[in-house]
């Protein structure tokens, strides 16, 4: 599940980084990333992203530049990001919902975002 | 020296609940030849064409391996595909697509009791388009398995997932 979240972001975000929330290590590609230990993944729009927040924190002039995914329970993810109503996220939230119900179809169970 | 011997190919099968592979086939020792034979005609096939790169875990041995430790849906979703398709050509655009290309393009004909054929263009990180075609109606049963979702209300598929994970 945050396999297809992740990749329904890099559709849009094709530049993201990708970072491992417990552990804060960053991955080269999406191929890289070893979904099986991940619970909490932090998505940034780009590079100069991840400096902005590596350098400034929660400020608010990173706002929607930072997807947080968590998944600890199967078939359920929470997204959080700053501004749900903003054109460009809520583009990408609804493309993580419908690529999220379309793997829980797959998965053989529906109780999606 | 080889690092998939048919135990360890009996359970990677098993590990990742496809055991059913081992029956698709005719008898056991006949099934785990088949999928032994078509994996690694997928190897070979993707050697020739795609080179090594960090960006990527390559089709081979080693890489299955390390998918099986880091990513055991995505060996589970190309284990489905070698279960659908005999064709190295089609499982290697599975194994591109589980390792991020975008499905650019897809497009079929086809004539009832005439003809049937499918192309498929994906696009890696860098922009490197490569195409992948099959007349073979059988792997028309793997676009069972791409993520279907809608960007900007614009069709997208994207992904290719294993049922039942």
């Amino acid at each position: 599940m945050l396999d297809a979240a992740v990749r329904a972001i890099l559709r849009r975000w094709r530049r993201a980084v990708i970072e491992n929330a417990d552990t804060a290590e960053t991955y080269l590609a999406y191929a890289r990333v070893p979904f099986q230990f991940l619970h909490e993944i932090m998505l940034y729009k780009d590079a100069e992203s991840f400096a902005c927040w590596e350098r400034l924190g929660a400020d608010p002039s990173n706002a929607n530049t930072m997807i947080h995914l968590l998944s600890y329970r199967r078939g359920q993810i929470t997204v959080v990001v700053d501004e749900a109503e903003e054109l460009e996220m809520s583009v990408l939230l609804r493309a993580i919902q419908a690529s999220l119900e379309d793997a829980c179809l797959r998965m053989g169970f529906l109780e999606a975002a | 020296m080889r690092l998939i011997t048919d135990e360890r190919l009996t359970a990677i099968i098993h590990e990742c609940g496809e055991d059913w592979l081992l029956r698709a086939f005719g008898d056991e020792a006949h099934s785990l030849g088949h999928v032994k034979r078509v994996i690694e005609q997928s190897i070979s096939s993707y050697g020739h064409r795609f080179a090594v790169s960090r960006i990527e875990v390559a089709l081979n041995e080693e890489g299955i391996l390390e998918e099986l430790e880091q990513n055991q849906h995505k060996v589970k979703a190309f284990l489905q595909a070698v279960g659908a398709s005999s064709s190295a050509e089609m499982l290697l655009m599975v194994w591109r697509i589980l390792q991020g290309d975008a499905i650019n393009s897809i497009h079929v004909t086809y004539l009832l009791e005439s003809t049937f054929r499918i192309e498929i263009e994906l696009v890696d990180q860098q922009g490197q388009t490569s195409a992948f075609t099959s007349d073979d109606i059988d792997d028309a049963a793997l676009l069972r398995h791409f993520g279907i979702m809608k960007m900007k209300d614009q069709p997208c598929f994207d992904g290719f997932y294993a049922f039942h994970e």
